[in-house]
């Protein structure tokens, strides 16, 4: 890195893109707006489960304003909706993939199931159309809980799923585990419910789409974290159209957190429909439909066992779980607990073996896919619970029993699939220990025990395989796409750079950070360098941002284009110098032959590039513009402690999260404030799901109980404390900017950590099991069954 | 977790009635006959409504003079008809804050009343914040300095929100901001940093 990487690189650069959110000129979907535009509405299916014996569109054809109804019938030559990762059982089948139609195709599988599009010249005239729409509904019985759905005779909700079945699935070795539990000093078991949770970016999910007969091509809009994959997606797999055809624009996207990832049935029948009716059409989620219709997250089913010896090392582990996919396979749903849950499973720790096994069902619920973290929250909770409860049953402090049995030897092969390229487990450890005053922490108990109150400790020491991923990899393991990223340097004629990314921010703050890695390595100022992302029409083909990738994949293709860009920087300069080419070295912005003081400016060196009048246009083509795609060699692994205090009132049962505190291991930070912001989100996140978020659908109807902001708890300013957040560096050993990534940490540590610390509280009333959310009345209710 | 501005009927604080709104139609776009500001007129494309009602009030400092449906929500109108999108709407109940505006200096939720009621009313939305030459107000600025945002899209509304509590709290403590703040959802933040923005802004205002 050259001297300038240190003037903004670990620097907190304050955010370019703030301004235009700051005074309300940031763009988001639903602001965009087209000559002449309609309005979309989908009538959705009232109930869990029905079969649909007619829909009459005679008198919403007829409606005031209206310019076109759809219905699955209508959908000639529309394929459904694909899954992007095929999972394969244990049985060596592939999995139940049943079809998941753009608009219900004879029946439909949960509330808010699409069963018909209206577009209008207003949203109220096509609301007032959508109800006069006569569906003639033959309700079925239907089954929401994903454990329920597999017993005999549960509904079927798929003729191709038999017994609501997905798949089984399993990884690691059986014989070994069996083998070590049998000869261990202690075992200790557990029954989890990872509670459901629904997403709920602030900006609904919303789309435009629009049809040019001028070149029989289209455009859309829409509120999504990866706009090639979409329109990959959605061209070649459902509508059957050249991916030139389309181009999608995700502008400024109001927070995804896995939820606009997917390709979702909304956006897909716009644009087929604005070549129909041959207008623009809009739609935009109302709250209560973001709750109905997004993908859902986590709801999982969990026993799990931890074998030990009589030293509290772990020997092995057994993990079964009953993970729910909702009514339809949404695109990566069926990777969420499998490839991204059970490979985690060794968490930090020296484990030899780890056995799961998965089984997935389909319920009549909303789709269940990736929510922040996906997959990793899930199997750190199951690990870290497991962890807390072993030093719990073997009297060891919780610490200790961690440090026991964290590994130490870099790289590390665990028995589930990964290996693990560098990290710090004790540092991270010692530093959270520090930070949140483990020392002090049986004074505060007692001073709470004064006033009545219960104090509790929990810890979390996590691990997240991120920067997803070695295409390789992830290719033997039923992935139907590469996961690389690509970047593109633009040198502009005076010296000015245009970075175009396939990374996409929502939130993120990719055009400062981005921008940091960029000028930092040119030596050019910040101001000079603009990131562009989120169009088909302008970025090269990129897969997107999830799973905390964008500066470890994203930022290292950006940095490989920039070593082009130097590269040929250097040959021009060679020539404009008179030197070899092996002599020009680059820093500070300046191309310079060594050991001397003669040297070309970059802005020089891009002039000449653009107006090649003494230039070596025999060997060297004009321009200076490069692009690289990078394809990882090992997924990041992020890591961390965070250690929760939780302050429980016994009277009412009412939780308070009196401190908090996370030191993470991201590798290299190059901005740590953004840095520090996602670990505030995140652990909000994952605060949010331990203390107050869960999804209830109600079993006997399938209705969604919780479809509002007065039914789902979100958290709120005044449910949080303010967080200490810390880091310590171990840099990521295969990526040239050394960056693990950050974006989900705090979502996978937290929930763990707190319900560590919430029984840890509740231990010495004799309270053994709380699950998430712990919510006043259930802790209330157990404090009171353990007193009787 | 009571909230004296926001959460509790914003329209009621402001001295006006929320009607009864039905609630599947809280985001229509609705239709509206003619528009005129001091500096565009726009015709209407949509009959009239038997239910129009004329409207004239303030929004950022210009005269505006409207005839819309009486149906027409506060926030449908500014977005729609006015095209200050930098209010957003993030739920269909109240409860987000998302589309938090200024009514006669009060914070209000403008989704949660009808334009009709903000008649003879001075409106400030977050493009009316900044000075005219682009400086930010100094609420703005804190929201930058601290990260206090990070998507943007509950941006507007808090910042309008958190102009509102230094108004009424000068000098409010961390538990005061987060309570006062209570109406308005962030998703990415965590809060923290707009709690430290507001504390910053708070103080740059005082001078
Ligand atoms: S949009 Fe007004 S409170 Fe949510
Ligand atoms: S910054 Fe995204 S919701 Fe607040």
């Amino acid at each position: 890195m050259g001297a300038n990487d240190q003037s903004l690189i670990g620097q907190s650069v304050r955010r370019k893109e703030d301004v235009r959110f700051l005074t309300g000129v940031g763009q988001y979907t639903d602001d965009v707006v087209h000559p002449h535009q309609t309005y979309a509405y989908f009538l959705r299916s009232p109930h869990a489960h029905a079969k649909i014996r007619n829909i009459d569109t005679a008198k919403a054809k007829a409606a005031p304003g209206v310019v076109g109804v759809f219905t699955g019938a209508d959908l000639d030559g529309v394929n459904g909706l694909p899954c992007g990762w095929l999972i394969t059982g244990t049985d060596g089948k592939p999995m139940n993939e049943p079809p998941h139609p753009v608009l219900a195709q004879g029946k439909v599988r949960h509330v808010g199931d699409q069963v018909a599009l209206v577009v209008a010249d207003s949203v109220l005239q096509a609301k007032d159309a959508a109800e006069s729409i006569d569906v003639d509904y033959e309700v079925l019985p239907s089954v929401v809980s994903c454990v329920d759905a597999l017993k005999a005779g549960a509904p079927q909700i798929h003729e191709q799923a038999p017994g609501n079945k997905c798949y089984t699935w399993a990884l690691g070795d059986k014989g070994a585990v069996d083998a070590a539990f049998a000869k261990a000093a202690h075992v200790t078991k557990l029954d989890i419910v990872n509670n459901r949770l629904i997403p709920n970016a602030i900006e609904p999910r919303a789309a435009v789409a629009s049809y040019s007969r001028a070149d029989d091509s289209y455009t859309l809009y829409v509120a999504n974290q990866h706009p090639h994959v979409e329109r990959l997606l959605m061209t070649a797999f459902v509508l059957g159209l050249p991916e030139s055809k389309l181009r999608v624009i995700a502008p400024d996207v109001g927070g995804g957190f896995g939820s606009k990832i997917f390709l979702y049935a909304e956006e897909t029948a716009l644009v087929w429909a604005s070549k129909r009716v041959n207008r623009p059409i809009k739609w935009a989620a109302e709250r209560s439909e973001s709750f109905l219709t997004d993908a859902h997250g986590r709801d999982h089913v969990t026993h799990a066992e931890l074998a030990l010896d009589k030293d509290g090392k772990f020997l092995a582990m057994r993990v079964q779980s009953t993970v729910n996919m909702g009514a339809y396979l949404s695109t990566f749903a069926s990777s969420v607990p499998t490839i991204l849950y059970a490979t985690l499973l060794a968490g930090q720790y020296t484990t030899p073996a780890i056995h799961a096994e998965v089984t997935a069902s389909f319920t009549n619920t909303a789709p269940v896919d990736a929510y922040r973290g996906a997959g990793r929250p899930e199997a750190t909770f199951v690990v870290e619970r497991l962890v807390h409860q072993a030093g719990v049953d073997m009297k060891m402090a919780q610490d200790e029993i961690r440090r026991r049995n964290f590994i130490r030897t870099f790289p590390y092969a665990t028995p589930v699939a990964l290996t693990y390229d560098t990290g710090n487990y004790d540092a991270t450890l010692d530093e959270a220990m520090k930070m949140a005053d483990v020392a002090g922490f049986a004074a505060r108990k007692a001073e709470a025990a004064k006033r009545g109150k219960l104090r509790g400790l929990g810890y979390s020491t996590y691990i997240e395989a991120c920067g997803l991923a070695p295409s390789n990899v992830a290719g033997a393991l039923g992935a139907r796409a590469g996961l690389y990223e690509a970047g593109q340097v633009r040198v502009n004629p005076t010296g000015s750079v245009t970075v175009f990314t396939g990374s996409h921010s929502h939130g993120q703050g990719h055009e400062t950070t981005f921008a940091q890695v960029v000028a930092g390595r040119l030596g050019i100022d910040i101001g000079n360098v603009e990131v562009i992302h989120g169009d088909t029409g302008r970025i090269p083909f990129g897969m997107g941002t999830y799973g905390s990738r964008s500066l470890a994949v994203g930022g290292t293709a950006i940095v490989k284009a920039l070593d082009k860009v130097i590269a040929k920087g250097k040959k021009i300069a060679a020539h404009l110098l008179e030197a070899a080419e092996a002599d020009i070295e680059f820093a500070d912005g300046k191309f310079t032959v060594a050991g001397t003081d003669r040297s070309k400016a970059f802005a020089e060196i891009s002039l000449a590039a653009y107006v090649p009048h003494n230039y070596p246009l025999g060997t060297l083509e004009p321009g200076l513009e490069e692009t690289a795609f990078y394809d990882p060699t090992n997924f990041t692994y992020p890591a961390g402690s965070h250690i929760c205090e939780v302050e429980i009132d016994p009277e009412t049962g009412v939780v308070e999260v009196v401190a908090f505190t996370a030191c993470d291991d991201f590798g290299n930070v190059i901005n740590p404030m953004i840095v520090e912001g996602q670990v505030h989100g995140g652990v909000a996140q994952g605060i949010g799901q331990a203390l107050l978020e869960r999804c209830v659908y109600d079993a006997e109807t399938g209705q969604l109980l919780t479809g509002s902001y007065m039914d789902y708890a979100m958290p709120r300013a005044d449910d949080l404390p303010s967080f200490k957040v810390g880091t310590k560096v171990t840099p990521c050993t295969h990526n040239p900017l050394g960056a693990k990534g950050c974006g989900e940490a705090g979502a996978i540590g937290a929930p763990a950590a707190m319900m560590n610390a919430v029984h840890d509280a509740l231990l010495a009333s004799g309270v053994t099991r709380i699950d998430m959310p712990a919510s006043p009345h259930r802790v209330w209710a157990a404090l009171q069954a353990a007193r009787a | 977790m009571l909230h004296d501005g926001l959460a509790a009927g914003a329209a009621t604080s402001a001295g006006v009635a929320t009607g009864a709104l039905p609630s599947h139609r809280s985001r229509s776009i609705l239709p509206i006959r003619n528009v005129q500001s001091s500096s565009t007129a726009v015709t209407g494309r949509f009959e009239e409504s038997p239910l129009s009602v004329q409207l004239s009030l303030s929004v950022n400092g210009r005269a505006v003079t409207a005839t819309v449906d009486a149906r027409t929500l506060l926030v449908e109108f500014l977005r729609n008809e006015l095209a200050l999108t930098g209010t957003h709407v993030g739920c269909d109940t109240g409860q987000c804050g998302a589309c938090t505006v200024l009514l006669d200096g009060r914070a209000v939720k403008a989704c949660n009343m009808l334009a009709a009621q903000a008649n003879g009313a001075k409106v400030m939305t977050i493009e009316g914040l900044a000075a005219a030459d682009g400086t930010l107000h100094p609420m703005q600025a804190a929201f930058k300095e601290c990260h206090g945002l990070q998507c943007g899209f509950c941006t507007p509304g808090m910042v309008m929100s958190a102009v509102d509590l230094v108004e009424r709290h000068p000098k409010a403590d961390e538990k005061t901001i987060r309570e006062q703040l209570e109406g308005n959802l962030c998703r990415c933040t965590g809060y923290q940093n707009i709690v430290h923005a507001v504390q910053q802004g708070a103080a740059a205002m005082a001078k």
